[in-house]
């Protein structure tokens, strides 16, 4: 039996303490120099203790964040990176290796207690929720987090900790060609199980787009029910699957006709010309993005990390992050573009969009379920 | 120029010089006392490579054999987990399915590519044009010029929905929409270059064949099926069993085409995989399933090689 108590929060790197370190280290490393003069050796001068004397660390050379490759990379730089680097000085550099392999990497480094290879990592909010359980995250300081008392409820961990913090949210509507197929405003996901959609429709590889909405039309609470009718519904939609994969396999699929529909991230529907999308009316899935920070890194990169993090979280660049990548802002200040404003079922904003429209992912069950749930969704519809 | 007291010119000396000083150098450090050493240390760096495999293989094993708590991220106790879930539901059937597409669609392959392949390396062989035979190589190795997913992507263009093959069978009523998706697109991306590396793996061996032999065949009144029947095939045998094992192995072990022509409907066993790894966060049971294929693998390749050599054997065990 797995045991999946949560572990012990590694400490949090608050400016107070900080503060203190820096204090105490501003004191004990001119004691040790004169200690090591004494004994005719020199101590070079920490970053830390240089940065005690105005109560904020020292800035590292850099910050390293991982990220997913264009549009994400370059909005990031575009938007937070370079305001961050204008305000500070500190540049910011992306890495885009896999979310599951920076997730193992971070945990190999942890183990073998050496600095992991990122400072922050963006990723989908249930490996963020899963980073915390594993114990790999620190604890986030509200206080460096200033924007976060702007964050709509989906911003900040369910549970009331801050070991992570969503960016952003996306929806999985059905996204189609309406030059191709003509699909009602009004409809049930019952639609693209009909026949006449035989080898027309691309579904994701993974479950979160498809076994929420089932649950629903089969009224099943996937946090506590027995999943099993809900992949038995997916495997009936066999037939009518023409592919599946990730949004760079729907995009060249329905750009060149192998497929018409698609269940997809609303946004991708934005990266092609002449595609229309439409959330059927029990709703569609709703994830998050979200940042999380590695233990093990300096105390300075902490700090200036949680800066950037909340550089992310300005409304500014929220609204960037919105017009450029087509996802929901969780800052309620943001500006939205007008195509999420006309459409509150595709792109959940407030509050009362969220709780009208949104089949938000229980991150904490997904986390926990992940494996089982992937096995039995790829079983389903491949098999 | 010169000449020094040896008779060697000075445009030469420094050469000489510094032969000198490794020879020196040699007599100094006693290198000769390696000397019936020498072939084994030849040997190391290919020891290096198979341990480093063998190592790799090994940790293959002892992953398999441990439970796996993909949620904490942490290695439970040695159990065979990992290899019940291949076979229990909800997984059991669906990657059955998968091994046995794998393994039908290779099969296919290695047939169908030393099928093709024979014919093309006996004209590169027979041909008297030596441009003919120039081109012909040169051909075989221009699939090899270009990565795998481009060479995916190309054929997708081909046999997907506005391609040639749509517009071919349009012209007989067949408004299907193309190929692609089904296991012959998979198949057809695969031989492309399962060909070329069959043919080139053939023809050495048919290289050792004297052609008179299949002369003498002929004049004894043999049609030229009978003499390739009966002369060139069982001659070639060694090379085929050897081609067909190397194509086996690399289509077993296919990823691209069958997630790109497949449309991730036709996953191979790879891709099932990579799915367990990065979507399931399980690689102790990506481990299994690895280790399942490679078994399964080995006894097919062992039968081929087995199956050529054996067949040799009877034969005289002649060179080929």
């Amino acid at each position: 039996m797995t045991d999946h108590r949560p572990t012990p929060r590694p400490d949090a790197v608050s400016r107070r303490q900080f503060i203190r370190l820096g204090t105490l280290a501003g004191v004990s490393v001119p004691v040790l120099s004169l200690v090591a003069a004494a004994c005719g050796e020199t101590t070079p001068a920490t970053t830390v203790a240089a940065a005690a004397g105005d109560g904020v660390p020292a800035k590292p050379d850099k910050i390293v964040v991982r990220t997913w490759g264009d549009p994400w990379r370059s909005t990031y730089a575009e938007g937070p990176a370079a305001s961050f680097t204008a305000k500070t000085g500190i540049p910011v550099e992306f890495d885009v290796t896999g979310f599951s392999e920076i997730q193992a990497k971070v945990q190999q480094a942890v183990a073998a207690g050496q600095r992991p290879p990122v400072d922050a990592v963006l990723t989908i909010e249930e490996r963020a929720f899963a980073a915390k359980a594993q114990g790999i995250s620190v604890p986030m300081d509200l206080d460096l987090l200033t924007n976060a008392s702007q964050l709509s409820s989906v911003g900040l961990p369910a549970d009331g900790s801050t070991n992570y913090v969503s960016v952003s949210t996306y929806s999985q509507p059905l996204v189609y060609a309406p030059d191709r197929v003509e699909l009602p405003d009004d409809l049930s996901w019952e639609e693209i199980w009909d026949p006449k959609y035989e080898g027309r429709l691309f579904v994701t590889d993974t479950p979160s787009s498809l076994m929420l909405p089932v649950a629903k039309m089969l009224g099943l609470d996937v946090t506590t029910d027995d999943l099993t009718p809900v992949w038995d519904k997916i495997a009936e939609l066999r037939p009518n699957i023409a592919a599946l994969g990730d949004e760079e396999e729907f995009l060249s699929g329905i750009e060149s006709g192998e497929f018409d529909i698609g269940i997809t991230l609303a946004a991708t529907a934005l990266e092609a010309e002449g595609l229309a999308w439409v959330t059927p009316r029990e709703g569609s899935t709703v994830s998050t993005e979200a940042f999380w920070i590695p233990i093990n890194l300096p105390p300075e990169t902490t700090y200036w990390t949680q800066v950037f993090i909340n550089e992310t979280l300005a409304a500014e660049n929220q609204s960037l992050i919105a017009a450029n990548l087509g996802e929901v802002p969780t800052n309620l200040e943001a500006t939205l573009p007008d195509f999420m404003k006309e459409d509150p079922a595709t792109f959940p904003f407030t509050e009362e969009d969220l709780a009208k429209y949104a089949l938000v992912f229980p991150v904490e069950v997904g986390a926990r379920n992940n494996d089982a749930w992937q096995a039995a969704y790829t079983a389903a519809i491949q098999g | 120029m010169t000449v020094d007291r040896y008779g060697r010119r000075s445009d030469v000396a420094w050469g000489w010089r510094l032969l000198d000083v490794l020879i020196a150098l040699r007599r100094r450090l006693g290198v000769d006392r390696f000397e019936p050493y020498r072939p084994y240390l030849m040997l190391a760096p290919a020891l290096a490579l198979v341990t480093l495999l063998a190592g790799g293989i090994v940790y293959l094993v002892y992953l398999s054999f441990h439970s796996f708590d993909t949620f904490l991220l942490r290695q439970g106790p040695w159990s065979l987990e990992q290899y019940r879930r291949l076979v229990e539901p909800p997984s059991g059937a669906f990657n059955l399915q998968t091994l046995q597409r794998t393994l039908v669609i290779s099969v296919l392959v290695t047939v169908g590519a030393v099928t093709a392949g024979l014919p093309v390396a006996y004209f590169i062989v027979r041909t008297r044009s030596r441009t003919m035979r120039i081109v012909t190589l040169v051909l075989l190795l221009v699939p090899f010029l270009m990565g795998e997913v481009v060479r995916a992507f190309g054929w997708a263009l081909v046999l997907g929905s506005n391609g040639l093959v749509a517009w071919v069978l349009s012209w007989f009523g067949n408004d299907s929409g193309g190929i692609l998706g089904t296991p012959l697109a998979v198949w057809i991306g695969m031989m492309q270059v399962s060909i070329p590396l069959a043919t080139l793996l053939i023809l050495p061996a048919l290289t050792r064949i004297d052609p008179d032999l299949e002369r003498a065949a002929a004049t004894m009144g043999a049609p030229p099926r009978r003499v390739w029947r009966h002369v060139v095939t069982p001659l070639a045998r060694p090379g085929i069993a050897g081609a067909a094992a190397v194509v086996f192995l690399l289509s077993v072990a296919e990823y691209d085409m069958p997630a790109i022509l497949g449309l991730g409907r036709l996953p191979f066993v790879a891709n099932v995989i990579r799915s367990i790894y990065t979507l399931q966060n399980n690689l102790y049971l990506g481990s299994a399933f690895s280790l399942v294929l490679m078994a399964i693998s080995t006894v097919f390749v062992v039968a081929a090689v087995a199956a050529g050599g054996i067949r040799r054997l009877r034969d005289g065990g002649g060179d080929g």
